[in-house]
């Protein structure tokens, strides 16, 4: 008899059951949909890496197929399989069937949640995302912590101690710690206000002309990792938006999107959350803005995909999906404004930057979003773009996977960056992201590959604003 | 016997490539087929001579060995019944590239596209181009001997192949060809090897031959016919033309009907069939060609052809070909991918044939493939839980080689036979032939160890597929006897894989 039984067989009473068994049927359908043909490994970043099939979206589906089927327990390396998956869905763009991994990664991973729900490490997990991730002063003191912890003494022993032990966890751990920010003074003003209202310096930016026509409403999603560590990235967006003539909002009483506690088995939490996003941005009582603008690929993706977390017919679902529609990411909608920053740069040329364009894989794979962004960059005068060389596949960051797995989180990163090296002609100027874990990712990865002090790491809005306001001066300030 | 097996390959390769977890094991049991079996234990041999230690290992106990690369195989060549499951990924290294003699060296588990983008840069041209170039393996391109669109023009991988290094079941390293060319020095043993499906040794390096890289303008013809004769006949004229294409594919109407929605202005509805033609040539001279070859099919009736030369108007037509697959796979989730190859003037009839195929069974069977090589692609589109349709499906399979046969045809051009089309050999070779084959088998393998139980029809190996060791004493695995890896099996019922 196996230890663990299959599934399917989940008992449907508790709602939190009753919505994974609907997953677990659906993830099944999909599996079976999977013809193996190997389409996927050269598009997982984890197989690159790793090598084995088990670590690569095919081996994945079959692994959930076994245990579902019984014919494999969970403990027998479905476990590692699934917790080692970045989640970054390349594999969905590559396959020729159209398989949709997510469905079954995320059936697969909730069940496991809650077999796993009394670990200490679980609930620790948890209790962090509850109650720490999702608060953007939380997270910023966290942070201030952390790089405070990391120059104390007991820091400057832990290092130490890594860098004799070059590739251990403890050094791939470190390179991630280092790399977070430490925004000081006004947080407060990177959260909505109370009244909604304005973010700092979110005045239209200089040299740019609203447009003479109507000005739509859009409501800005701050987010919580973005709100807490790179303030400045939505400053920057409400300043484009508005210099793209939208009449701007940050509505009060908006809340983290829920995507890291949906990903990490706690769909109740980030139903909750969704609940209040949808108060607070207008769905549940029909008057929402024109549009709702993200500029983080993960939360964007996650909000798209989030009404399946209420039952079909209900209110609540058809508001998120409501928000799956209304929700779209900066360039998307700049570009759809018929708005381009090149246009808004006035004087002669410019000296020459080479910026790498390092997407989200959530925007590339999710969202399909991948024009607009190289739009807007391209538009700019003297700005060379290059996607890296693999096309911009995961750079590892992967919501906290690089918390939870630096080694291989590591291991991707340095791929990555020799897949900007590859590029040849120096380190860029500029390497851009469009979400705040890449972001974090690559200023990591930065310092990884030795480079620190000579690039600069910025998302899509913070490098377009800080261009257009800078029209003659230095290169950005490097991370 | 299993534990012992797995300590004394761990003594030899480390214990980091030898595997025998559940998952592991579980996820080294298929190929791209709907085949599937559990191996007793996953090795990754690192060099030639590690490959060496595994077969030493294996011979000492008896336990069958099953080489595969990527695990994209069409024909269940690679999958597993039981034993060692031995995997070429880690031999991957470009060993060299030969600009000055045009060739390039290197180890079985290369992947084929990497070797196609290092070579391109060194300003050469490695031209064989199968479906799945971007993850198969060469080492799996010469032991299926993979074709590709390109083939028509450019040959399949055994055109390329110089020479070879092999690991034979005793143990013994053999090299065979070298670097040239042109080689008649003893027999060609080479040849012997490329699509032997690693049952004759075990490839662990490759010489190739290189081209320099084809003329830099592409051009596409498209062609559609209101019947298949006409279609069938225009293939002919277009291969026999001094102007003939680089590649020359074929989709039927029942796939038009599935990509309707993609179909480009080039052709027109309620057609039979179409011809896509991929033209290589220089610039000043591509116009000429393409027109030559729309007078070409004109002449044999095509009621709409268009000769592209915009990068834009051949990007719709490609782009409704790649939107083929995904849209054949909603309708319904199992595909049947056959590869019955006939003599190009037969194409007519037997095209004819599957459509009266497709009738007599009801099943949904759509023709795509590399009409220039007359190596067509028969899929069947149905559902593995539905046992009256797979019975159906079947009987479809085999009429379809029963009159692919007739026509002079063969059982695969590309694919291999691997476990689906064993039971068809001995309708396909004369038994002279099948015979001087199983010696060939035995003097190589006397041991039956190295891949045992594929290409041969033979009854030994309907054991292995229900989930018992192959040959000798292997532990039954723990998680192997399950109704999923019955009958994938039986000659009599190679479909009932996963209705379980």
């Amino acid at each position: 008899m196996r230890a663990v039984e299959p599934p399917r067989n989940v008992a449907v009473g508790d709602p939190h059951h009753t919505v994974t068994a609907i997953g677990l049927a659906a993830a099944q359908g999909e599996a079976a949909r999977c013809i193996h043909c190997g389409f996927c490994l050269p598009a997982c970043p984890t197989y690159q890496v790793l090598g084995l099939e088990k670590h690569s979206p095919r081996g994945r589906i079959q692994l959930v197929k076994a245990w579902a089927e019984g014919r494999v327990d969970a403990d027998e390396g479905l476990i590692e399989a699934l917790d080692l998956c970045l989640g970054c869905r390349a594999c969905e763009t590559a396959c020729p069937v159209d398989v949709r991994y997510g469905v079954i990664l995320e059936a697969a991973r909730d069940e496991l949640a809650q077999r796993r729900a009394g670990q200490p490490a679980n609930i620790l997990l948890k209790l962090a995302l509850r109650h720490v991730a999702a608060y953007p002063r939380r997270l910023g003191l966290a942070a201030r912590l952390a790089a405070r912890f990391l120059h104390s003494a007991a820091g400057r022993q832990l290092e130490m101690l890594a860098a004799r032990r070059p590739g251990s966890w403890l050094a791939a751990a470190l390179t991630f710690a280092r790399a977070l920010p430490s925004p000081r003074g006004r947080l407060e003003a990177a959260r909505p206000s109370s009244s909604g209202g304005r973010l700092p310096g979110s005045a239209a930016a200089p040299g740019t002309t609203a447009p003479g026509r109507s000005r739509p409403r859009a409501a800005l999603f701050a987010g919580c990792a973005q709100a807490g560590l790179f303030p400045q990235v939505n400053a920057a967006t409400a300043s484009l938006l508005a210099a793209a003539g939208f009449q701007l909002e940050v509505p009060a009483g908006q809340v983290c999107c829920g995507a890291l506690h949906r990903h990490h088995g706690d769909p109740e939490h980030a139903r909750a959350l969704l609940r209040r996003n949808l108060q607070a941005f207008g769905l549940l009582r029909g008057e929402p803005a024109e549009v709702i603008v993200f500029n983080a690929g993960g939360c964007l993706a996650w909000i798209k995909e989030a009404a399946s977390l209420f039952p079909a017919g209900t209110p609540e679902h058809a508001a998120a999906r409501q928000l799956g529609v209304l929700a779209k990411d900066v360039a998307e909608v700049l570009v759809e404004r018929g708005w381009t920053p090149g246009d808004a740069v006035q004087g002669g040329q410019r000296r020459s930057l080479r910026v790498v364009y390092q997407p989200s894989c959530h925007l590339t794979h999710v969202c399909g979003v991948t024009d607009a962004p190289l739009r807007l960059l391209r538009s700019l005068p003297g700005v060379t773009v290059a996607l890296p060389s693999d096309g911009g596949t995961c750079c590892g960051s992967a919501g906290i996977y690089n918390a939870l797995h630096p080694q291989v989180s590591a291991a991707v990163l340095e791929r990555k960056m020799a897949a900007i090296a590859a590029l040849g002609g120096g380190p860029p100027d500029v390497i851009v992201t469009s979400n705040p874990g890449c972001h974090l990712q690559m200023l990591a990865g930065v310092r990884q590959a030795g480079l620190a002090g000579q690039v600069a790491v910025m998302q899509l809005p913070e490098f377009i604003a800080w261009y257009l306001a800078r029209p003659r001066g230095p290169l950005p300030p490097a991370a | 016997m299993t534990d012992a097996i797995v300590r004394e390959l761990r003594a030899v390769l480390g214990p980091d490539q030898v595997l025998a977890s559940p998952a592991d094991r579980v996820t080294y049991s298929y190929d791209a087929t709907y085949l599937s079996h559990l191996p007793d234990v996953v090795v990754f041999p690192a060099s030639t001579e590690q490959v060496r230690h595994v077969l030493a290992v294996a011979r000492a106990h008896r336990v069958p060995v099953f080489p595969r690369g990527s695990g994209t195989g069409l024909s269940g060549g690679s999958v597993p019944l039981g034993g060692i499951a031995l995997v070429m990924t880690r031999m991957n290294r470009i060993l060299e590239i030969d600009r000055d003699n045009m060739l390039a060296r290197v180890q079985a588990g290369v992947i084929t596209a990497h070797l196609q983008e290092t070579v391109r840069a060194q300003g050469l041209f490695y031209p064989p181009d199968p479906g799945s170039a971007r993850i198969s393996t060469i080492g799996g391109n010469v032991a299926e001997n993979a074709g590709g669109p390109r083939s028509f023009h450019y040959g399949t991988t055994g055109r390329y192949v110089l020479g070879l290094e092999v690991v034979l079941a005793d143990g013994t390293v053999l090299k065979t060809g070298g670097m040239t060319t042109k080689n008649v020095t003893g027999y060609d043993l080479t040849s012997l090897f490329v699509g032997s499906e690693g049952t004759l040794g075990i490839v662990t390096e490759v010489t190739l031959r290189l081209l320099p890289p084809p003329p830099p303008a592409r051009g596409t013809l498209v062609a559609s016919f209101a019947d298949l004769t006409a279609l069938g006949r225009a293939i002919g004229a277009l291969a026999a033309h001094p102007a003939r294409p680089t590649s020359l594919e074929m989709v039927d109407r029942h796939c038009l009907a599935v990509v309707e929605a993609h179909r480009p202005p080039d052709i027109p509805p309620g057609v039979a069939g179409a011809l896509l033609c991929e033209v290589l040539d220089w610039p000043e001279a591509l116009a000429g060609r393409l027109r030559a070859l729309e007078e070409v099919c004109r002449g044999v009736g095509a009621v709409a052809v268009s000769g592209l030369a915009d990068a834009g108007a051949q990007r719709r037509i490609w782009a409704m070909r790649e939107a083929l697959s995904p849209a054949v796979a909603r309708i319904k989730p199992t595909k049947i991918s056959e590869d019955a190859t006939v003599p190009i003037a037969a194409i007519p009839a037997f095209l004819a044939d599957l459509e009266e195929i497709r009738q007599r069974w009801r099943v949904n069977l759509l023709v795509f493939g590399h009409a220039g090589d007359g190596n067509l692609h028969p899929n069947i589109i149905c559902d593995e839980r539905d046992a009256d349709e797979m019975s159906r499906v079947q009987a479809a399979i085999d009429d379809i080689f029963a009159a692919c046969l007739a026509r002079g045809g063969t059982l695969s051009g590309e694919h291999g036979i691997g476990l689906l089309k064993r039971r068809y050999m001995p309708k396909a070779l004369p038994p002279e032939t099948l015979d001087v084959m199983r010696r060939l088998k035995a003097l190589f393998d006397p041991d039956n160890l190295l891949n045992p139980g594929k290409v041969f029809p033979d009854g030994a190996v309907e054991e292995p597929l229900a989930g018992r060791p192959v040959t000798g004493p292997t532990a039954t695995p723990r998680v192997a006897a399950e109704p999923h890896d019955k009958g994938d099996s039986a000659n009599q019922q190679p479909l009932g894989g996963r209705t379980a």
